[in-house]
Formats: C-alpha cells, structure tokens, sequence
C-alpha cells in the first residue's frame, strides 16, 4: 500500500447473483482527505462501502483500509474507523445515551465527554428512547456514534439525510473540523453541494463503474460553461445557431446554452442578437456530474 | 467474546424473558396449588385411568408400569409424580417455544432491521455475533430454571408437601438443556436463511415434528427408534422426580447436538457472502 493511502481498491467487483453490484473499482483514498464517493441512487456506493466493512464479500478484488485486509482484519480495522450507514437502524427500545454506551462499549471505555459534547452541538436529547425519535434525531445520534470515539478514518454514507439546514451546516463543519485534525473522511452521497462545500476530492461511479475521480475543483473547471441569455425579441431560427454553443433549453425569449472552446466567435455572433441580458453562470459540481451522466445534452428545437 | 454483546441481546428481550418467566413462575406455582384439591377429588380415580392404559400410551407420556407404582399412592398421585407429569413433562415445550423464537430472530431479525450493520460497523467480529447470542440465550436458560425452581418452592412452602427440591432443579435442569438445544438449532437456521419469519417457521417446524415423533415414537412398535431422533426423548423429569436419576446421557446428547449446531452457525455465518 502507498502510505498515504487510507483505502485502496483493486478490480473490487461485487455481483449479487447475477445483479451488478459494482465492477472493477480502483480507489484510492488518501491520508487526511475529505474523499467524495458521488453517484445516484444504486450505483454501487453502499455495497462498496459494505466491503470495505466485510458486511459484503466481494466477488474478485481487493480492497484494503489502513493497508489491513478487510475481510481478514476487519476487526482491527473497524477498531479505527467511524462507520455512518446509509439506512440508519438502531435499538429502538433504547435511550440515545443507551445506544451510544453499547456501542461505545465495544471500544472499551466510552468517552462520554465527547458524546455530550457531539449531542449537545447536533442539539439532541439523549434521554428519550430511540423510537421517539423524528428520522433527524436518529440521523443525529448516528453521526455522533460515527464520530464519538475520534476515529481515524470516517465512512459517512448520505451521512446529511434527514437533517434540517442548520444541521447540515453543523455536520459540515464537524467534518471540516475532522480534516483539520488531519482525520481521513469517505463521504458517500448524491447531494452534490454537500461534495461541492467539503470534499477535496471525488469519485464518480456510475453503473457500479468507477467513471473519474478527480479535484472538486479541476472537476469544476473542466466543465463546460453555461451561458443564459434574454432577447428583447423573438429570434429566427437561424439567429439561434451559435458557433461553439449548444441550446440546452428554451424559455420564451430566455435561452440557455452549453458552451465549449474558444469563446471570441461566439461573443461576436451573439452582439448581432436583441440581446436583454446575459450571464455565465458559475459552474457547479452538478454540472460536471451531469456530464457524467448524460455526455449528449438533450437538443432542444429552437 | 464481547460482554457487551450479551448484555445487548439480553437488555433487548428483557420485557419477552421477563414475560416467560411469570408464565413458568406462575404455571408452576398454580399447579402445586391445585395438586391438593386435584388429590382429594380425584386422586385415586385418575390412578386407575392411568393403570388402565396401553404401555405405548403410558410410554408416550413417560410413563411406565414400574413408574406408576412410584407415583400413584392409594391418594392417588405422589407430589413427585404430579409435578413431573403435569408440569415439568410440559417445561421444554413451553421454555422451547421462547428457545426457538429467540434463536431463530437471534441473527437474522438484527439483519433484518438493519441493526447487524450497525454492530459490523464497530469491532466486533461476525463470529462474536453468534457466539454471543448463543451465550445470551444459555443465561436466559439458567435463569428461567432458577425462576421456575423459585416458583415452585414457593408453591411448596403454602402447601407444605416437602418437595425434594433437588430433584426439581436437576429435571428443570435437564429441561434447560433441552431448551438450549432447541435454541442451537434455531440459531444455525437463522444464520442459514438470514430472514426471520422463514427461519421461525422452520425451527418451530422442526420441534413441532420432534414432539410428535416423541409422542407416536412408543406408539408404534416397528418405528420405537423414531423417538430417538426427538430431543423430548433425552429429557426424562420423572426419572429425577422419582427414581433419583438424572442421566449424564441426556446431558451429553443436549451438549454435543447444542455444541455441534454452534459450530456450524459460526461456520456458516462467517463464510457468508452478505450478512446484511
């Protein structure tokens, strides 16, 4: 293992029968990362996240995390990590602080200072039995129970699901504050301002396929830009065709298009327009992941 | 082995193993409360009956000849004899229902509800799961033979027969083992199917079907070898009660299939693919 890797993935492959899994994942994480692990809803990131917790055996590959074995020291290493589960189930019959003793007492001695602290920053009565608990709370008092025992390495699948704004900025600062501490975190999620705001890296997986990874930001600029512009008019049909742009939508006299290369011939064309107003929009991580998902822009007819 | 395991599982049943312990506790106690009304109205005529039955029948309850003479006096049944035939010939079941509810949801109800990936994702082996399940239900099962042996005694104290309560906690005891055996079994086909309701069904199955074949084993001549395939066979409380013996083979054959089904749960759940 590269030592600065936490978690590294060879050809990792899971088929359940014969229903695709993932396929032939090559990750790396790195030491003091905040890593995101970006897809859409069954594209593979919880059944990675599950091999990498020997919950799931996969079918070929090796993944390992602190250079151990998952599958053969997967004790020893779980002993370092903060796991966050993407369907959060816990002991309903149980008071939160109940919980998070059991758990914390797989660990050995619980640090209950932590706990209060987390508890009291997400704003949580662990007093009350988990039942009666709204699906925030419970989202809350898995995240504390991630994080309560500073482990080195975190593994937050949807970790921000179910919690309010204030709450997702709280989480996002505790995470941001992890990484300060030079703690290593694997973010799985498909909330890409989530990515955006804390990752310093992604990875893509689409179709169980690991497609890119790359810099949130470098992923960001390579983006191809957008550019919206009102007319004062209707235009013709030939009016709309711009060289090195692509008309991606249009809303009455509001058009949208997704623009490439050099942009002088195109500003050039676009002065001969009625042109309202213009803007570039900044890009976003949505953008970039939608290029990984739909590589054709939709043609809209002018 | 993790404690903290244990004391989940128990800490998670505590309000079901509670309730099984009133229900034996209480059954128990009521049955040694009806044994003098039971005695005087109907003693000797309920001997007769007894004494008139086919020896496959008798033998199908645990009864012979030669234990009839021993518990039927001219009152009709001794204490021994009527606690052994009307309450503990029953304890197994009754404890073996709870056993094969608690091993069959012990494992796949956590996978079900999706607290196995919770306790996966901190240091605890897959083989600590089950273990510590098994060794749950052990304590479980000690402690609803305590239970029991406490109600009965207090059952004794109020109509003061002097109950040899030795005797009662060696049979209850055997009855324990049996109860355990159940929940081994119970255990590995949860590990096998990884879904509760299929795995309670087909645990309650089986001792449903190793009850009967208890019973109709003396029944039938040519299939009396059947019985030996029933765990209700090695279980003999009116041998305890009455003649004093409590058979190590009993023990031995509750320890080696309890031990045996253990082995092949832990094998069985760590070589599984997905456990969640």
């Amino acid at each position: 293992m590269d030592n600065h890797n936490v978690i590294t993935t060879s050809d990792l492959t899971k088929y359940y029968g014969p229903v695709r899994g993932i396929d032939g994942v090559n990750l790396e994480v790195r030491q003091g990362e905040v890593f995101g692990f970006l897809g859409p809803n069954g594209a593979g990131k919880t059944t990675t996240i599950r091999i990498l917790l020997d919950m799931v055996r996969p079918t070929r590959g090796t993944a390992q995390v602190f250079g151990l074995d998952v599958r053969r020291d997967s004790v020893q290493l779980r002993r370092r990590l903060g796991n966050l589960q993407g369907e959060v189930a816990l002991f309903d019959t149980l008071r939160g602080m109940a919980v998070l003793n059991l758990l914390g007492s797989f660990r050995g001695p619980t640090g209950t200072a932590r706990m209060a602290q987390l508890a009291e920053r997400l704003d949580l009565d662990l007093s009350r039995t988990v039942r009666t608990y709204s699906h925030g709370m419970r989202q809350k008092l898995a995240i504390i129970q991630a994080f309560m025992h500073d482990p080195e390495l975190l593994i937050l699948d949807e970790p921000s699901s179910g919690l309010d704004p204030l709450m997702q900025r709280e989480f996002y600062n505790l995470v941001l504050e992890e990484k300060a501490r030079g703690k290593t975190v694997f973010l799985s999620s498909h909330i890409l301002p989530e990515v955006e705001r804390v990752c310093d890296r992604v990875g893509i997986i689409r179709e169980g396929r690991l497609v890119a990874v790359e810099e949130v930001e470098s992923l960001k600029r390579r983006k191809r830009r957008k550019m919206e512009i009102v007319l004062r008019e209707e235009p013709s049909d030939a009016m709309l065709r711009l060289p090195g742009a692509q008309l991606i939508r249009r809303d009455g006299l509001t058009l949208e298009y997704q623009v490439s290369g050099d942009i002088g011939p195109l500003l050039t064309e676009v002065a001969k327009l009625p042109v309202q107003d213009i803007v570039f929009p900044e890009p976003t991580l949505e953008d970039a992941f939608m290029d990984f998902y739909q590589p054709q822009a939709e043609e809209v007819s002018a | 082995m993790s404690r903290a395991l244990i004391w989940t599982s128990l800490r998670l049943s505590q309000w079901a193993i509670v309730a099984w312990a009133v229900l034996l506790i209480l059954y128990g106690f009521l049955i040694l409360l009806l044994y003098p009304a039971i005695q005087e109205s109907s003693g000797p005529v309920l001997g007769d009956y007894l004494r008139s039955l086919p020896e496959g029948l008798l033998a199908s309850m645990g009864l012979t000849q030669e234990v009839l003479d021993k518990i039927l006096t001219e009152q009709g049944f001794s204490i021994a004899g009527f606690i052994g035939t009307e309450y503990l010939a029953w304890w197994p079941v009754m404890a073996g229902i709870y056993a094969f509810i608690f091993g069959s949801g012990a494992v796949a109800r956590e996978a079900e509800r999706g607290t196995m990936e919770l306790l996966l994702s901190h240091p605890v082996s897959r083989a600590q799961v089950v273990a510590s399940k098994f060794l749950a239900f052990l304590a479980i099962a000690g402690l609803l033979v305590i239970a029991t042996v406490a109600g009965i005694s207090l059952g004794d104290l109020l109509i003061d027969e002097n109950l040899d309560l030795l005797r009662v906690f060696l049979a209850i005891l055997q009855g324990g083992l049996a109860a355990v055996t159940i929940a081994s079994y119970s255990l590995l086909i949860s590990c096998i199917t990884l879904d509760p309701r299929k795995a309670m069904a087909l645990a309650g199955g089986i001792m449903a079907v190793q009850y009967i074949l208890g019973l109709l084993g003396p029944l039938l001549d040519s299939f009396a070898w059947v019985q030996r395939l029933s765990l209700f066979y090695y279980y003999r409380p009116l041998d305890v009660m009455v003649q004093g013996q409590f058979a190590l083979s009993s023990v031995l054959v509750y320890s080696r299939v309890s031990v045996a089904c253990l082995a092949a749960a832990l094998v069985v759940f760590q070589r599984r693919k997905a456990v969640v």
